[in-house]
């Protein structure tokens, strides 16, 4: 009865060793599983984060450089803009300089007109230059 | 220290141009009355207005407003006159990405002076040759594009002919462009044909000119214009002219009327 009940607790503490050992182990185990879960976790959401980083980066670069390209093509439209007022205003200049415009000699011909005709308030240019 | 001695001579350059046509102005206002009293009706007084568009082959279409005031004087050997322009410039860029934006400048434009005289008086041949000059003061704001920021001075001739009540001209010209320091203009050749002729009290005219552009990447502009001047009187005149540009270096279209009394 005695070698009965020695066999058995002998059996019970080796099975209580064996299953703590294993719990233990396993415990071990998965503490260091979840740890290297929640590392890789850690590690993807820092990998998340530094992409969603890099996007954001690539966005605020992406947007900063459409909109300095933007501006850059604000200011060359501007500078063409620039360029047809430019082109405009020399035209328009030139077109008061020259006496070829012959709507700048209109004075000078009626003028001359008036004064060989003798044109009065009452009577018309003759048909003559 | 190169751009404070930029804008300083900018401002020199400027304030230079203003007392010039300060003096000229003020000389006109003052004399022309006191002159016109010795030879009634040889002194007139222009205000009109104006509009010119065009979009030079470009993305850009520039529509030009303006307001002209002109004071003159002629004689029947030489005339003078002071044109002081005020334009406004709308530029709308139809380039999609420029989301059709639109710049509107205003200001005093580039003053002109002229002068011409007779330089051979009408022969038995029914020919004669008429000369001027001219100035055009760079009184416009550069940075505005309502001019050049150079002066320019131009000299031409009138070769005309009589022809019953007709009067054919053939008109050479030239510009010398002033260079401004970050663009250099070309000096403008101008060839031009015209024709004129009164009737009653109105005087008619059709031209075509080419002109060699001062732009180095544009078309050298052509153009045709024609318009009347009508005397209702010795005293009230009324003019209005019209110009189509033949190619991408000229305004598409101008219109211009004017007012005109005579004292």
């Amino acid at each position: 009865m005695k070698k009965i009940i020695a066999a058995t607790s002998i059996s019970f503490l080796l099975f209580s060793s064996v299953a703590f050992a294993r719990m233990s182990g396993s415990g071990h185990m998965m503490d260091t599983g979840h740890s290297q879960q929640m590392m890789n976790n850690q590690q993807s959401n820092q990998a998340g984060s530094q992409q969603m980083g890099n996007h954001n980066n690539m966005m605020g670069a992406g947007q900063s450089s459409q909109m300095m390209n933007g501006q850059q093509g604000s200011q060359a439209g501007s500078q063409q803009m620039g360029n047809h007022n430019n082109m405009m205003s020399a035209e328009q200049s030139h077109q008061m300089m020259s006496d070829h415009m012959m709507g700048n000699q209109t004075h000078k011909n009626m003028s001359g007109q008036m004064r060989k005709s003798g044109m009065t308030d009452d009577k018309s240019i003759k048909n003559q230059q | 220290m190169q751009i404070a001695f930029d804008n300083d001579f900018k401002q020199v350059k400027f304030l230079s141009s203003a007392a010039v046509f300060t003096y000229l102005f003020l000389s006109s206002v003052l004399m022309l009355p006191a002159i016109s009293h010795a030879d009634p009706k040889n002194t007139y007084f222009e205000i009109g207005g104006g509009f010119s568009t065009g979009d030079f082959g470009g993305q850009t279409r520039t529509n030009l407003y303006y307001i002209n005031s002109v004071i003159g004087y002629v004689t029947q050997s030489y005339d003078l006159s002071i044109t002081v322009p005020y334009p406004f410039m709308i530029s709308d860029n139809n380039d999609s990405h420029q989301n059709g934006m639109m710049n509107t400048k205003n200001g005093i434009g580039d003053i002109t002076l002229q002068a011409g005289g007779l330089l051979l008086e009408e022969n038995m041949a029914g020919f004669s040759i008429y000369g001027s000059l001219s100035a055009k003061l760079p009184t416009a704001d550069e940075k505005d594009g309502l001019g050049t920021g150079e002066a320019d001075y131009g000299a031409f001739l009138d070769i005309g002919k009589n022809i019953s009540n007709f009067k054919i001209s053939l008109l050479p010209g030239y510009i010398y462009t002033g260079d401004s320091a970050t663009q250099k203009y070309g000096d403008i050749n101008i060839y031009g044909i015209g024709a004129s002729a009164i009737f009653d009290q109105t005087y008619y005219y059709l031209s075509y000119e080419w002109r060699k552009s001062m732009f180095s990447d544009t078309e050298d502009p052509q153009f045709i214009n024609g318009g009347f001047s009508h005397a209702f009187n010795t005293t009230y005149a009324i003019k209005s002219d019209v110009s189509f540009g033949l190619n991408k270096g000229a305004p598409d279209l101008g219109l211009k009327i004017g007012l005109v009394t005579w004292f």
